[in-house]
């Protein structure tokens, strides 16, 4: 039953040998990364299949408060399933430079299943550091002056946040004694104080650079708009919702209180604000879809914020819909990046790219009955049952950014339609690699509109099952709990 | 309009700091794992240095993931600096200066030192304070500091990446075999040992040899590949090279003043 | 032992201070590299002989060296672009 801890040793592992297996052979280099990703994906969903209820695993044989463990439930394997999977689609399959970027690739790989897996709040920070050393590299691998000052730029913010992450868990640890996410939920009173919930906010600002959250989201249109899209897709992609996982993680645990959701709404709605005014803003298509995105995470952020399991599907439905369609949008951007303006006649070029980028927008404006809709429904529905003032801003502020939202993409849409001068054509060809993954994620989402049901089912059930504190607790310190602990617990509370 | 809103962050973050030390007890704070950990061990993993029953035992993936990052780093930084060297290095380009004799010498009477030191604190990590990481960067400077008293030595690079390679696997490969013989990941393996021996502490002397040869490697390479002239290493300097960075290093001075 | 700590803190309240005054980069880095040796007495004193070890080799020691060639690296190729332009 212990073999899911492969899905964070496998990609290490070939990490760690590629360069010797890329001096042995060079075609050896390019189909061992992609087969180690398939061996995870099939590591994650073979637990997903015979998963009844959620199980923690020990690793190192030390039981969980004192030893690190590992928490699978729906969520987390889902995740680390997707991780794998948006992996392969967005492997660089005909890059014939070297061994570096599917290095670093791999490291991603692992760093992300272990985030969306562990259950102990340094192993996450552990994690977390390898994921943004990761992705530094990956953020620079175009090796343009513009991508290193890009990267630089990441990497000023990128330290800055975990430094603040790393005194937030320091904080959590003075408080509360132990490290165990589980653990920490059990004592969670005692983080109901002013020092406790800074650290709260330190940590999600800390990770939140990753989540593209508002005050620490400076790097993302550089960075988006110098690196190839292929690692903007998977950055905006995969990797700001593993930072958000992070985050619901500890909030659902240890944060029940009312304070940690207010800042999570506002921080949310400052990130729908500025994010869909400066898309509104950008004259290019690549920032204005990194603003953009920035805006759909504050909608995430403000759809976590909601309590209660209503709160939970929103969330994570808004996660899922924006993991399908930014990473196919940024994959249109390869040959149409530059002015908005020089897009015209783009759609008599290349047919089915507009037809993929008409899609993605209206499902992103959430035009019913594409799949936005229903998750900006939930969204919108959630928000109106909780019925406090505050949500009642956001929701408002939620309306507002969906019409800016139409108008800044439809007029994208009116140029990409209209018609241009011939002797541009070329220029806007799409590549068919991009276009083929791309049409993937556009059938991904169609197929999500014919079975809405089983899957709003599935979704309710994860949502349930996520937002459930006292199970995330019983789950793991059911392992047993060392009498010495079990003897500070009993005296502490 | 940035520099507002940084001001504004910082005296943000500057509040919650005051906020906190005000808040703050010292030397209240619940000490549960830790002494939970201090009491058993000794006796659950026989390692006398209870650092490293921790960084190796209880969290030893969090190990894992350190190594993972340094890799990641180097990787990171040689896929910059090999794309730099490729755009200057259409003159071959000299790096550091020769620094004479009395350096030179001394740097390879250091040599054996640093390396005996270096070894002896990975070898003795499960029993006496340090271990991998640490010995790991004093090898990494017993190699450096030839290549800086006489450069343009040359490093074996793919000698380097091999080690490197096969000491990362074998931590990972370590932590399978506990796998493979129905136990957990990375669970020490072969007993425990006398306590206080070198010999001790099952298979936690291994994973920290792995370390310290993977961390060794790693920082040598690295530092080799930002001192060389256009990071491949091969390349040795000539006589009117070095003088012409001379001339370089001056003109930039005198652009400075 | 608290007038120790307290000499410590304020050398590595001098040597933080200086990095962000002194013009050149060099002392620069030599100033932070005061900062993690001040920081590795500390961590003696606490009892924590391994964290001062890493912090001794790797604060102190290799940081300073990888930005001092990274300085150097810098230096040089700036002064290649000055040379290309003239």
């Amino acid at each position: 039953m212990n073999n899911i801890a492969f899905n964070v040793a496998l990609p290490l592992l070939t990490a760690f040998l590629l360069p010797i297996i890329s001096s042995g052979s060079k075609s050896a280099t390019r189909f061992v990364g992609p087969f180690v990703l398939l061996a995870m994906l099939w590591f994650a969903l073979a637990y997903f299949n015979v998963l009844q209820h959620p199980v923690a695993i020990a690793l190192g044989g030390f039981l969980p408060p004192l030893g690190i463990s590992f928490h699978l439930d729906n969520l987390s394997l889902l995740m680390a399933a997707l991780i794998p999977l948006m992996m392969l689609l967005l492997w660089p399959y005909n890059n014939r430079e070297g061994f570096r970027e599917e290095s670093l690739l791999l490291l991603l790989a692992g760093a992300a299943s272990g985030l969306a897996l562990s259950g102990d709040l340094f192993n996450i920070y552990v994690f977390y550091e390898l994921l943004s050393v990761a992705s530094f590299g990956l953020a620079a691998a175009n090796r343009t002056a513009a991508a290193f000052a890009a990267t630089f730029r990441y990497v000023i913010i990128s330290g800055l946040g975990t430094v603040l992450a790393l005194t937030g868990i320091a904080l959590i640890y003075t408080q509360t004694g132990t490290l165990n996410l589980a653990h920490i939920g059990l004592l969670a009173s005692q983080l109901n104080n002013p020092v406790g919930l800074s650290a709260f906010a330190l940590i999600v600002i800390g990770i939140g650079v990753k989540a593209e959250i508002f005050p620490v989201n400076g790097w993302v249109p550089e960075v988006y708009s110098t690196a190839s899209p292929r690692i903007s897709a998977l950055l905006a992609g995969l990797i700001s919702k593993l930072a958000v996982l992070v985050i619901i993680r500890l909030l659902v645990v240890a944060y029940q209180g009312s304070q940690a959701l207010t800042l999570l709404l506002v921080l949310g709605m400052l990130g729908i604000i500025w994010g869909e005014l400066s898309a509104w803003h950008s004259k290019d298509l690549k920032r204005m879809f990194s603003f953009s995105s920035i805006g759909q995470l504050g909608m995430v952020l403000v759809a976590f914020s909601i309590p209660g399991d209503a709160g939970m599907a929103a969330g994570i439905a808004m996660m899922l819909h924006h993991l399908v369609v930014k990473p196919g949008m940024f994959l249109l951007t390869e040959n149409w990046n530059g002015p908005i303006k020089k897009l015209k006649g783009a759609a008599t070029s290349s047919p089915l790219a507009a037809f993929l980028f008409m899609l993605f927008a209206l499902s992103m404006i959430g035009v019913p009955p594409l799949p936005g809709f229903w998750a900006k429904l939930l969204l919108v529905t959630g928000l109106v049952e909780a019925n406090a003032p505050l949500y009642i801003i956001a929701l408002v502020v939620l309306l507002t950014a969906t019409v800016i939202e139409a108008h800044y993409l439809m007029s994208t849409a009116l140029k990409i339609f209209s018609r241009g001068k011939k002797k541009h054509f070329k220029k806007l060809l799409q590549t068919p690699f991009n276009l083929t993954i791309a049409t993937i994620f556009g059938a991904v989402l169609l197929a999500a509109l014919f079975t809405l049901t089983p899957l709003g089912n599935k979704l309710n059930q994860i949502a349930t099952e996520s937002s459930d504190r006292s199970l995330y607790i019983k789950t793991t310190l059911s392992l047993k709990l060392p009498p010495q602990v079990k003897q500070q617990v009993s005296k502490v509370q | 309009m940035r520099n507002i809103s940084a001001l504004v962050f910082a005296s943000g973050l500057a509040f919650l700091l005051l906020v906190i030390t005000w808040q703050f007890i010292l030397g209240g704070a619940p000490m549960l794992i830790g002494e939970a950990i201090l009491q058993q061990a000794a006796e659950e993993l026989g390692a006398a240095n209870l650092v490293t029953s921790v960084v190796l035992g209880y969290r030893g993936i969090d190990t894992l993931g350190e190594i993972a990052i340094l890799f990641t780093a180097s990787t990171a930084t040689s896929l910059v600096l090999s794309s730099i060297a490729e755009k200057t290095s259409a003159k071959s380009k000299p790096g550091l200066r020769d620094d004479g004799t009395i350096l030179a010498s001394s740097a390879s009477l250091f040599f054996p030192l640093l390396m005996t030191i270096g070894l002896y604190i990975i070898l003795h990590g499960h029993l006496t304070p340090g271990g991998g990481f640490q010995g790991g960067v004093i090898l990494a400077a017993a190699f450096f500091l030839p290549l800086l008293a006489v450069p343009g030595r040359g490093v074996n690079h793919s000698g380097l990446a091999l080690v490197e390679g096969f000491a990362g696997a074998s931590f990972i490969v370590i932590g399978i075999i506990a796998l493979f013989q129905g136990k957990a990941f990375l669970q020490p393996l072969f007993g425990h040992g006398e306590m206080g021996s070198l010999l001790s502490a099952g298979s936690l002397p291994l994973l920290y040899i792995a370390v310290g040869l993977k961390v060794g490697a790693e920082l040598s390479g690295l530092l080799a590949n930002l001192a060389e002239p256009s990071g491949n290493g091969d390349e040795t300097l000539s006589a009117t090279e070095s003088a012409s960075t001379e001339q370089t290093s001056m003109q930039a001075e005198k652009t400075k003043s | 032992m608290i007038w120790v700590i307290a000499l410590m803190v304020f050398i590595m309240l001098v040597g933080a201070v200086t990095v962000l005054l002194v013009d050149s980069h060099v002392s620069a880095i030599a100033a932070s590299s005061a900062v993690s040796l001040a920081l590795s007495v500390i961590f003696v004193i606490l009892q924590a002989p391994d964290v001062a070890m890493t912090e001794a080799v790797v604060g102190s020691g290799l940081s300073s060296v990888i930005l001092a060639l990274a300085l150097f690296r810098l230096n040089r190729n700036k002064a290649k672009m000055e040379q290309s332009d003239a």
